[in-house]
């Protein structure tokens, strides 16, 4: 772990060597913010029904917040990272040191999701609990359990589609397609259970769940002791699974890597 | 200390038509087609050795030094580098070696230069009082300590290369691999890189295996030369037998009057017969002439030239490495 934390800790230096560019960036994900909140605002205040599928307004609003931060730390540049590296051939420099790639991104990657959280995640949590009591102390705990697996989770996945680089060399356009299809499908546009039964039942089924939506209906203490085992459960077996198809596909890619520009 | 045999690597890359047309069609059929990078070589090195790996751009120099680095693996043959098949044991033959490949770099863009050194100590886990040593060592050697607290980003080239050197040292690597490390650096920058190679090279017999353009790299730092061409290694031995075994040659460089391309036709019509490995050339306002001097002898060349062509000057030299480098890229060689 020692050999790895170094790169935590090198990402969080180069995002605060530009620091303008880390505050736009949230300024403008709080504008979104905004408009989704006042859309729902809309949808509660004009309807006859103060809960809609099982949520509050309130509890809304911590649903829109949460998931602007925790889409924020799941879609951390992974991709885009491995991408760059496979197509400007850099990742020789990676394969040159004694280093698993994997882990080596993965903490590069905790380095912005520990940003994130710390200049997002965590003052809106403590805010949601103590101010507006949509969580409690327990279930704020239970969440962050839950979001560091979705993260990784996230990691996994994102890595297994960066890797599509060795095939596809210009990710841009699918990698755009893909992030659509992530916010839709993890619950980070509207929670899942707008979707109809039928729907929601097939997202039991894909690893998007595990990253958006399910941390935050931990926090919001939508699951009871059973729901909640099986959500954890459920995000232990996709990164499970998704390990096993970065461990086959990463073997299969190395042997036929050609590294680009000399 | 490096085994390398029979190794041979091939690569698929996909033929492309050129144009909107051609890019369509690439949508839906793609033609496969196979570049063999490196065909079947062989050799080994010893401990403490400097190699210089030459051979032009896209002669599979790089492709040999990623190979023996385990970032690429062999499509056939044996790598033994320590002992251990580096491709396979990737990571714990990185621990020994170190790279520097001079169009990229291993430094962080943009953090201060001793965060990546001391980022560097974390992955190699060097022992605080080893990398101390080291490190002081280093600084000095490669005068780093000006801009060591400065961004990587706001270096020179010449610094980062320092730095980049620098970086690649600071496990105490057994085995060092620099691709193009003088690439667009000055004469002094360049003057300064090779003499910490040579002494890092002889103060901890560290092996070096290192491919430029810059034949004074070679002529100043390499104990033994390879060359290799479209893949094969043509030459392996010492600086000294290269001139032996491409035939014992001298360069005589005449000075004419109107020099012209008319001249140059004469000459080469005129030793066809009597010389086949002889070269013609017009370099820097002098018609030169390459030749063995086993078949040849120079007062034939010159008397012919006095004869034919206004000569007010001429000199005569022994071939330097580079002309002969010069005549194998051009195919002078057979």
């Amino acid at each position: 772990m020692r050999t790895y934390f170094p790169f935590t800790k090198a990402t969080i230096q180069e995002i605060l060597a530009y620091p303008g560019e880390s505050f736009l960036y949230i300024f403008g994900m709080t504008i979104g913010m905004f408009v989704v909140y006042y859309i729902w605002k809309v949808i509660y205040t004009t309807g006859s029904n103060t809960v809609l599928e099982g949520f509050t307004l309130k509890e809304m609003i911590a649903y829109i917040i949460l998931s602007f931060g925790v889409m924020q730390a799941i879609n951390n540049g992974t991709v885009w990272n491995i991408a760059m590296d496979i197509r400007e051939g850099t990742i020789v420099m990676n394969l040159i040191k004694p280093l698993n790639y994997h882990l080596k991104v993965f903490f590069q990657e905790m380095g912005y999701v520990l940003f994130i959280c710390s200049i997002v995640l965590v003052p809106v949590i403590l805010g949601l609990v103590f101010l507006f009591e949509t969580g409690t102390i327990v279930t704020m705990l239970l969440f962050i359990i839950s979001l560091f697996l979705g993260v990784v989770v996230g990691f996994l996945f994102d890595f297994l589609f960066g890797m599509l680089a060795f095939y596809i060399k210009n990710l841009w356009g699918i990698g755009f397609g893909k992030n659509a299809l992530v916010r839709l499908l993890s619950g980070a546009l509207i929670p899942l259970a707008f979707f109809p039964d039928v729907i929601q039942k097939v997202f039991d089924f894909l690893p998007f769940k595990a990253m958006v939506y399910a941390p935050i209906m931990i926090f919001l203490g939508k699951y009871n002791t059973n729901e909640l085992v099986g959500i954890y459960l459920n995000q232990l077996f996709w990164i499970l699974l998704l390990g096993l198809f970065n461990y086959i596909s990463w073997k299969k890619a190395v042997t036929r890597l050609t590294v680009q520009g000399g | 200390m490096i085994k390398v045999k029979n190794v041979s690597k091939t690569f698929k890359v996909y033929k492309k038509d050129s144009g909107f047309k051609g890019a369509v069609k690439g949508l839906f059929k793609r033609e496969k087609d196979y570049i063999e990078a490196v065909k079947d070589i062989s050799f080994e090195i010893k401990k403490g050795e400097i190699i210089g790996y030459i051979g032009a751009n896209g002669a599979g120099k790089s492709t040999t030094i990623k190979m023996m680095t385990g970032v690429l693996t062999p499509s056939s043959g044996i790598i033994e580098v320590n002992g251990l098949i580096p491709h396979d044991n990737r990571i714990e033959n990185a621990k020994h070696i170190g790279v520097v490949f001079g169009q990229r770099t291993q430094l962080w863009w943009d953090l201060p230069l001793e965060e990546t050194f001391s980022i560097l100590k974390e992955i190699y886990n060097v022992e605080d009082e080893a990398f101390k040593e080291r490190y002081d060592y280093l600084i000095e050697l490669l005068e780093i300590e000006p801009f060591i607290k400065q961004p990587v980003r706001t270096l020179s080239l010449g610094q980062r290369m320092r730095a980049d050197l620098a970086a690649s040292m600071l496990h105490s690597p057994e085995i060092l691999y620099l691709d193009e490390p003088t690439i667009g650096l000055d004469v002094m920058v360049k003057e300064r890189i090779r003499k910490a190679i040579k002494e890092l090279n002889e103060k901890f017999k560290v092996t070096v295996i290192l491919t430029t353009h810059d034949m004074s790299d070679i002529q100043e730092m390499a104990s033994r030369i390879m060359i290799i061409e479209k893949g094969e290694i043509i030459y392996d031995g010492s600086k000294e037998m290269i001139n032996k075994k491409f035939g014992n040659n001298r360069r005589l460089d005449l000075k004419i009057e109107d020099l012209n391309e008319e001249h140059m036709k004469m000459m080469q019509d005129f030793l066809r017969e009597q010389d086949q490995s002889a070269y013609v050339c017009i370099e820097d306002n002098a018609l030169s002439v390459t030749f063995n001097q086993d078949v040849l002898s120079v007062s034939v060349i010159i008397s012919f030239a006095m004869a034919n062509f206004k000569v007010f000057d001429f000199s005569l030299k022994d071939q330097n490495i580079e002309d002969i480098v010069k005549k194998l890229y051009t195919g002078g060689v057979s």
